[in-house]
C-alpha cells in the first residue's frame, strides 16, 4: 500500500532505492503517483518533471524509496541538470545510497522509439524492470503486444500497466519486490554498440588513468566515459576535462578521430546500433499491427519528411500560402480601401478646410486606414499557419529544417523560437528558454529577430502592391508578388544562418546538442483552435492600428503640418470644393494646391528632419520621405506606412488612388520617379533585417541578463540592414 | 486662436501624452501579468515560466 505523501523528505539510509526513468509523455509522473501516492504535477508537456522527486512506497518486503527522475529521451547528459539524472543512475553521487533498481516506463504506443532509452539503461549494469505503460490505449487502437515475449527478448521483467487507470500497479510492485530480493553483486552490462567502440573507450580510459594516479578514484562510471566519447560538448566531457586538464581533451579528440575512421560519426554509430537492436528485440512481439491512423501518418511522413521530397513539399506549401494571401485578400482589401476613402470624403463634405479637417483626413484616416487595409492578409497568414500547426505539419517542418540548422551550428530546438518569431520576436526570444545549452540558446536569441514578424508584413505588402508587377506563372497558380513576398521572408532566414554560424564560431563556440522531437499523428484541424488563433492575431493588429498607429499618425501629422502658414492652402481647398465639375481651371488649381502643399511639407518639422538625414539614406536610393518614414518606424515598424500615408496626403499627392497610387506617382523635381523596383526592394530588405522593436531588445536584455547582447543585436542588425539595403539597391539597379 | 486650433492642440497633446506613457511603460515594464510591449502581440506576462506561443509545434498527446 502507498504511504502518505512526503515530497522532498529525507531519504532513509539503507532503504532500497528505485529510480523511475522514461521518455516524456509516457505517463511516468502518473505512475509515480500510483506507486508512491504522491501529489506530483502531471501533464502533457515533455519534461514536466523538472526536478528529482522522491517518495516512499510500501511493498510486501518492506518500504522502498522511489525517485522520480526528469523525463528524457536519451541518457546523453547535455546540461548539469541532465547529468544529475545520469549520476543518480550510475551511483556517481555524493549522497548516501545509490539506486538499487531502475524502473523504465515506456509508452506502449511508441515501443520501438522508447527502447532506445531502455538500451542505454541496460548498459548501466543495474537491474531494470520495464513498465509497459499506456497498454490500455494501445489495446484500444488494436495493438496486441506479447508482454512475455518482450520480456524474454529484453532479458528483463516487463509489466503491462496503465497508470491512468491504475491497472498493473500491484503486479509492478510485486515484480519490484522480487527483483530487490534477488539483486546480484555485479550486474552484467549490456553491450549494444559495436565491439570496436568499447575497445576505443577502454583505451581512452587507460590514457586517463595514466595521466595522474591521484585522480584515479575520481574517474567517472564506464557509462559516462562512453558518453564522453559519443557526445561532443556534453556535460561529462566538460567536467572531466576541467578535472583532468588539456591532456584529457587531447586523448578524447584522438579517440574520437580513431572511432570516426573505423566506424563513422559517433552519433550515427549510436543511433544505428540502438535502433537496430530495438527492431530486433521487437521481432514477433506485436501479434498484429492494425493502427489505421498511424498507417496514414506513416504513409504521409514517408513523403513529407523525406529529405528531398519533403523539402520540396515544404517550399511548395509556403509558396501556396503566400499566393493565397494575394488571391483571397483582394476583395476585403478593396472594401476596406473604399470604406476609408468614403470616410475621408464624408469628412471633407461636412467640414470646412482647416487644421481639424487636415488632422482627421491627412493624419488619422490616411495613417490608420493605410495600415488597416492589410488586415485581411494578416488574418489569412495566421489562418494558414494555424492550419499547418493544428494538422501536425509544423512538427514535420521542424524535423526537415533540423538538418540544415545543425549544419550551421543551430540546434533543432531553435526551430520553435524561430517559427514563433515569424509572428512576433518577443515570444520567439522567450521560447528559446527550452534550449538547455546556453550557447545554443543565446545564438537562437540573436537570430530570432531576423525572422520577418507580422509587423513587417504590411510594409512588404504595400511596396509589393505598388511596384511589383502582377505577372503570373503556372497557369495563374503563382504570381511574382507572392514570390517576392516569400523571398522577403527568406531574406531573414538566409541571413540568420551565417550570423548563427559566425556566433557559434566566435562568441558562442561549442558543439550542437542533438534534437529529439515527437511527431504527432496527422489530424483534421480543429476549427475552434484555428479560428481563435486568427481572431487573436487580427484583434492584436486592429488594436495596434487603433492605438499606437492612431497616436503616431496624429504626431506625424503635426510634425508635417507645423510650422507653416496654411491660409493660402485652405483658401485653394475651399475653391476646389466649390469647383466640382472637371475643368481646366480646376486642374490648374489642383496643380497650384499640390505645389503649395508640397512647399509647406518641405518646410515643416518633418520635412526639415527628412532633408537633414537625406545624405545618409541617398546611397540606398531613398528620398527624404522614405528616410523620415524609416526613422519614425524605429519604435514600431508599421509607423512607416502611417508616416508615408500622412506625408503623401499632406503633400497633396494622394488622390483617389490611395497610398499605393501616391507612391507610384511620386517624382523628384526633375520628373524622375522616386520609387522604382530597386528602391522598393531596398526598403523591404532594410525592414527585413533591421531591429526596429524596443520590446524585442528589452526581452533580449532580460533573457540574457546582460546589456551586451541587446546592444550587439541592435548594432549588428542595423548595420546589416543598411548594408543589405545598399547592396540590394546597387545590384538590382544594374540588373533591372 | 480659434476653436479648431484649440481642439487640434488638445488632440495632439493627448496623443503625445499617451505615446509618452506607452514608451515609458515599455521601457519600465511592471512585473506580472500587466506588461505591455511596443507590439501588441507580445505576451502580457513576460515573467511566466512558459512563454505563450503564437506558433507552436503540437506534440503527441499522452495518457494523462
Amino acid at each position: 500500500m502507498a504511504s502518505a505523501p512526503q515530497v522532498g523528505a529525507a531519504e532513509v539510509s539503507g532503504q532500497p532505492r528505485v529510480a523511475l526513468v522514461g521518455n516524456p509523455n509516457t505517463g511516468k509522473s502518473t505512475l509515480f503517483n500510483a506507486l508512491a501516492g504522491m501529489n506530483v504535477r502531471t501533464g502533457n508537456y515533455p519534461g514536466v518533471t523538472i526536478e528529482k522527486k522522491t517518495g516512499f512506497c510500501e511493498l510486501e518486503t518492506g518500504k522502498i524509496t522511489v525517485v522520480d527522475l526528469p523525463g528524457t529521451y536519451s541518457l546523453a547528459p547535455r546540461s548539469p541538470d541532465e547529468l544529475v539524472a545520469v549520476e543518480v543512475l550510475t551511483d556517481n553521487v555524493t549522497q548516501p545510497g545509490g539506486v538499487n533498481l531502475i524502473v523504465c516506463v515506456v509508452n506502449a504506443l511508441l515501443l520501438q522509439r522508447n527502447l532506445f532509452l531502455v538500451s542505454q539503461l541496460l548498459e548501466l549494469g543495474k537491474p531494470v524492470v520495464v513498465a509497459l505503460n499506456m497498454i490500455d490505449v494501445a489495446e484500444s487502437r488494436g495493438m496486441q503486444i506479447d508482454v512475455k515475449r518482450l520480456s524474454e527478448q529484453l532479458g528483463v521483467p516487463v509489466v503491462a500497466t496503465s497508470a491512468a487507470k491504475r491497472t498493473g500497479i500491484d503486479e509492478l510492485k510485486e515484480t519490484i519486490s522480487q527483483q530487490l530480493t534477488n539483486i546480484p553483486e555485479q550486474h552484467e552490462r549490456s553491450r549494444i554498440l559495436p565491439p570496436e567502440f568499447y575497445s576505443s573507450v577502454e583505451r581512452f580510459r587507460e590514457s586517463l588513468l595514466a595521466t595522474s594516479n591521484e585522480k584515479n578514484a575520481s574517474l567517472p562510471d564506464d557509462y559516462l566515459l562512453e558518453r564522453m566519447v559519443l557526445d561532443r560538448g556534453g556535460e561529462p566531457e566538460t567536467q572531466v576535462i576541467s578535472k583532468f586538464g588539456p591532456v584529457a581533451a587531447e586523448s578524447l579528440a584522438k579517440t574520437r578521430e580513431e572511432l570516426t575512421k573505423t566506424l563513422g560519426n559517433p552519433i550515427d554509430i549510436e543511433c544505428n546500433a540502438r535502433y537496430a537492436w530495438a527492431k530486433a528485440k521487437l521481432e514477433s512481439v506485436f501479434k498484429n499491427d492494425s493502427r489505421p491512423s498511424s498507417r496514414v501518418t506513416d504513409r504521409l511522413d514517408a513523403i513529407l519528411t523525406h529529405r528531398v521530397i519533403g523539402l520540396v513539399c515544404f517550399v511548395f506549401t509556403m509558396f501556396l500560402i503566400f499566393q493565397s494571401i494575394y488571391t483571397f485578400a483582394a476583395l476585403p482589401m478593396d472594401l476596406i480601401d473604399a470604406a476609408t476613402s468614403g470616410l475621408s470624403d464624408a469628412v471633407c463634405s461636412v467640414m470646412e478646410p482647416g487644421k481639424l479637417r487636415s488632422l482627421i483626413t491627412d493624419g488619422i484616416i490616411a495613417g490608420v486606414g493605410g495600415v488597416l487595409i492589410f488586415l485581411p492578409q494578416i488574418a489569412l497568414l495566421f489562418l494558414f499557419l494555424a492550419l499547418l500547426e493544428d494538422c501536425g505539419y509544423m512538427a514535420r517542418a521542424a524535423f526537415l529544417v533540423d538538418r540544415i540548422m545543425t549544419t550551421f551550428g543551430l540546434s533543432g530546438k531553435s526551430f520553435l523560437p524561430m517559427m514563433s518569431s515569424f509572428a512576433c520576436a518577443v515570444p520567439g526570444v522567450m521560447a528559446a528558454r527550452v534550449i538547455e545549452n546556453r550557447r545554443d540558446r543565446f545564438a537562437t536569441i540573436m537570430v530570432a529577430p531576423l525572422m520577418s514578424c507580422s509587423a513587417r508584413l504590411p510594409v512588404y505588402l504595400l511596396l509589393i502592391a505598388a511596384f511589383i508587377p502582377s505577372t503570373t506563372y503556372l497557369a495563374g497558380w503563382l504570381s511574382l508578388p507572392a514570390i517576392v513576398l516569400m523571398s522577403m521572408y527568406l531574406v531573414g532566414v538566409v541571413v540568420a544562418i551565417p550570423v548563427a554560424w559566425i556566433l557559434k564560431k566566435t562568441l558562442l563556440r561549442g558543439e550542437v546538442a542533438p534534437f529529439v522531437l515527437e511527431l504527432p499523428e496527422y489530424k483534421v484541424p480543429s476549427a475552434k483552435v484555428v479560428l481563435s488563433r486568427v481572431w487573436a492575431a487580427s484583434k492584436a493588429f486592429v488594436i495596434r492600428a487603433g492605438t499606437l498607429i492612431f497616436a503616431a499618425s496624429i504626431l506625424i501629422w503635426f510634425a508635417g503640418f507645423w510650422p507653416g502658414d496654411h491660409t493660402k492652402q485652405y483658401r485653394m481647398e475651399a475653391e476646389l470644393d466649390a469647383l466640382q465639375e472637371p475643368s481646366e481651371a480646376r486642374q490648374a488649381l489642383i496643380v497650384e494646391l499640390n505645389a503649395e502643399s508640397s512647399r509647406l511639407l518641405e518646410n515643416s518639422m518633418l520635412g526639415r528632419t527628412g532633408h537633414l538625414i537625406e545624405p545618409v539614406v541617398r546611397p540606398l536610393g531613398w528620398d527624404w520621405k522614405i528616410g523620415v518614414g524609416v526613422l519614425a518606424s524605429f519604435p514600431a515598424r508599421e509607423v512607416i506606412i502611417a508616416t508615408l500615408g500622412t506625408i503623401y496626403s499632406l503633400g497633396g499627392d494622394a488622390e483617389e488612388e490611395g497610398l499605393v497610387g501616391a507612391l507610384q506617382a511620386s517624382t523628384y523635381d526633375d520628373g524622375t520617379p522616386v520609387y522604382s523596383v530597386p528602391v522598393a526592394l531596398s526598403v523591404m530588405v532594410f525592414f527585413a533585417l533591421c531591429a526596429q522593436c524596443v520590446s524585442t531588445l528589452l526581452v533580449i536584455r532580460r533573457e540574457t541578463n546582460s546589456l551586451f547582447w541587446p546592444i550587439l543585436s541592435f548594432s549588428y542588425m542595423t548595420l546589416l540592414a543598411y548594408f543589405g539595403a545598399w547592396l540590394t539597391y546597387a545590384v538590382s539597379s544594374h540588373l533591372l | 486662436m480659434d476653436l479648431q486650433d484649440i481642439v487640434v492642440f488638445i488632440i495632439v497633446l493627448l496623443a503625445a501624452a499617451w505615446l509618452g506613457r506607452r514608451i515609458y511603460r515599455v521601457l519600465n515594464p511592471t512585473p506580472g501579468a500587466h506588461q505591455i510591449g511596443a507590439c501588441d502581440q507580445c505576451p502580457n506576462n513576460r515573467d511566466t515560466a512558459k512563454a505563450a506561443q503564437i506558433v507552436e509545434i503540437k506534440q503527441k498527446a499522452s495518457d494523462e
